[in-house]
């Protein structure tokens, strides 16, 4: 788990579980140090904070050598909700992206797949709803 | 270059779930391949958001058919972690032998499918009918033929007596000696060997680069098996081994779900002669989820089932995010049919055995401004705009 280095500091959550709260920024520069360690992208969550006007992004991974889960928790802000993508670097997480946009609306910048309606039916679409958002009206 | 367009589905013979696989073939070949989905719309994620803890349960084991319980065993595991509560052994053996008997007539159903694909249908008759014996094992274990729903907070609905161990022992050697013939006929017959051999090959570094969980994954030589890396229910306590291969073909994915089948026959008769005295669920639970959230984690027939489990305290749970196994394998796969002939495209696809309901689980069912309503009459007109 060392070679994350200093760009964040992994706490044990549980048996062969780690987590860690990292700035959006960082999130490209954690990434290319992942894949270099034979770890697989498992999960992205994004769970909507309206009163505190944030999308929480939950990127889990598996590190083979080790036998733990990663977890790295990071936050955008909900009025310009943007963020690297690190599917260049996970091609596993493409469609994971392509469903966060989709269904929550927080934008990867650099995924070839961004687009509405891969998931969400066309009336969704058609009136601009992100039906996993909280004030969504679903 | 010239080229033509075909289109597979979303409904077609060779698929049995609606799905689009939008080819471009060059003659024989395919030369580009893209899939196209929202063919399933259910919105279960919003829909386990907007009902109660207990309620949400019931709700996620439908999400899929066939692997229901496992479903049932990720969303329950998950809330009981959360509730800081352990459910007796008896219970977690209990679940151990139904998740394993649903692998079972998960993976005999995919060789079914399989054979039928590749034009074998007599062979797929032989095995649904096999597969009906553990159905009838289901059915004898949680009172269900399809939806166990066996599992409660804190542990399980129904006991296991003497005299059911003995019919589960009596059943499970018979598909035992089955198995053992199917997975000759794998080896012998021809039409198998020209057909699955070679074909769809996935690497093991596309597998961990694309994340495929599974027997896909573990085709490829990748030992990625939940119940091993992170003990559930009563896999702590049970020696079996996880099957893998090398080849990474279709016929290895097929061969690693056969051998899965007699180490999870292994797996239930080491938990029938185990199984615990005492409760099956816990007397009294806490009434409240904490603030909180948990990974959990179960390893589907089709692979690894996770869910992300957010509580703020209230009622409901605040987010559940279901990642489905073939959400992975279904759709980072979708480059994998380029090179090969228009033929092999349904073999390539039904080996990763995509399971199409699991993996569109999370749009819309409601739109507020506008109930739909139609009857049978209107529904029958109805046209797509």
């Amino acid at each position: 788990m060392e070679e994350l280095g200093n760009e964040c500091s992994l706490q044990p959550i549980g048996p062969y579980r780690y987590q860690c709260i990292i700035e959006k920024e960082k999130i490209r520069g954690l990434a290319h140090r992942l894949s270099a360690m034979e770890t697989t992208f498992l999960l992205l969550t994004a769970t909507d904070y309206p009163d505190e006007k944030k999308f929480e992004l939950t990127y889990v991974f598996w590190n083979h050598a080790s036998k733990s889960l990663i977890i790295i928790k990071t936050h955008v802000n909900r009025d310009s909700p943007q963020i690297d993508t690190i599917s260049d670097l996970f091609p596993g997480a493409t469609y994971s992206e392509a469903e966060a946009y989709d269904l929550v609306g927080v934008d990867f910048i650099g995924n070839p797949h961004i687009k509405r309606g891969i998931f969400a039916p066309t009336d969704v679409v058609e009136k601009g709803i992100f039906p996993l958002r909280k004030d969504s009206g679903v | 270059m010239t080229f033509v367009e075909i289109p597979i589905g979303p409904q077609h013979p060779a698929l049995h779930e609606p799905i689009l696989l939008r080819l471009k073939v060059d003659g024989e070949e395919v030369i580009d391949s893209e899939i196209s989905t929202g063919y399933n719309h259910r919105g279960v994620e919003k829909l386990l958001e907007k009902n109660t803890w207990i309620k949400s349960i019931y709700i996620s084991s439908r999400i899929c058919g066939i692997c229901n319980a496992v479903h049932m065993q990720t969303y329950v595991q998950g809330i009981e972690r959360l509730l800081g509560i352990e459910p007796p052994p008896r219970a977690n053996y209990i679940r151990t032998i139904v998740m394993e008997l649903e692998r079972i007539h998960s993976h005999m159903l995919l060789f079914a499918v399989m054979a039928e694909t590749i034009g074998f249908d007599t062979l797929f008759m032989i095995v649904m009918k096999d597969r009906e014996r553990v159905m009838y094992l289901k059915d004898l274990v949680t009172g269900n033929r399809v939806h166990a729903d066996i599992h409660i907070i804190g542990g399980v609905k129904r006991d296991i007596d003497d005299s059911k161990k003995e019919v589960i022992l009596k059943e499970l050697a018979y598909i035992e000696q089955r198995v053992k013939d199917y997975k000759k006929i794998m080896h012998e017959d021809y039409t198998f060997q020209k057909r699955l051999v070679n074909v769809g090959y996935v690497s093991r570094n596309y597998a961990l680069k694309n994340s495929l969980v599974g027997p896909p994954a573990r085709a490829s030589g990748i030992p990625y098996d939940i119940r091993a890396l992170e003990p559930y229910a009563a896999y702590s306590e049970i020696d079996f081994r996880v099957v893998t291969r090398e080849e990474g073909d279709s016929w290895s994915r097929m061969m690693v779900r056969l051998d899965e089948i007699s180490e999870s026959i292994e797996i239930i008769r080491q938990a029938l002669s185990k199984l615990p005295q005492g409760s099956i669920a816990l007397k009294t639970i806490p009434r409240v989820v904490k603030q909180g959230e948990y990974i959990s984690r179960v390893e589907a027939p089709r692979g690894e089932l996770i869910y992300h489990i957010v509580s703020r305290g209230g009622s409901t749970p605040y987010r559940v995010k279901v990642r489905t196994p073939s959400f992975f394998n279904v759709l980072n796969t979708e480059k994998l049919f380029i090179g090969h002939k228009l033929a092999d495209v349904p073999v390539i696809l039904v080996s990763f055995d995509p399971c199409i309901s699991c993996m569109e689980r999370v749009l819309l069912i409601e739109d507020k401004d506008k109930p739909r309503y139609l009857t049978l009459k209107q529904l029958s007109r109805w046209q797509p705009k």
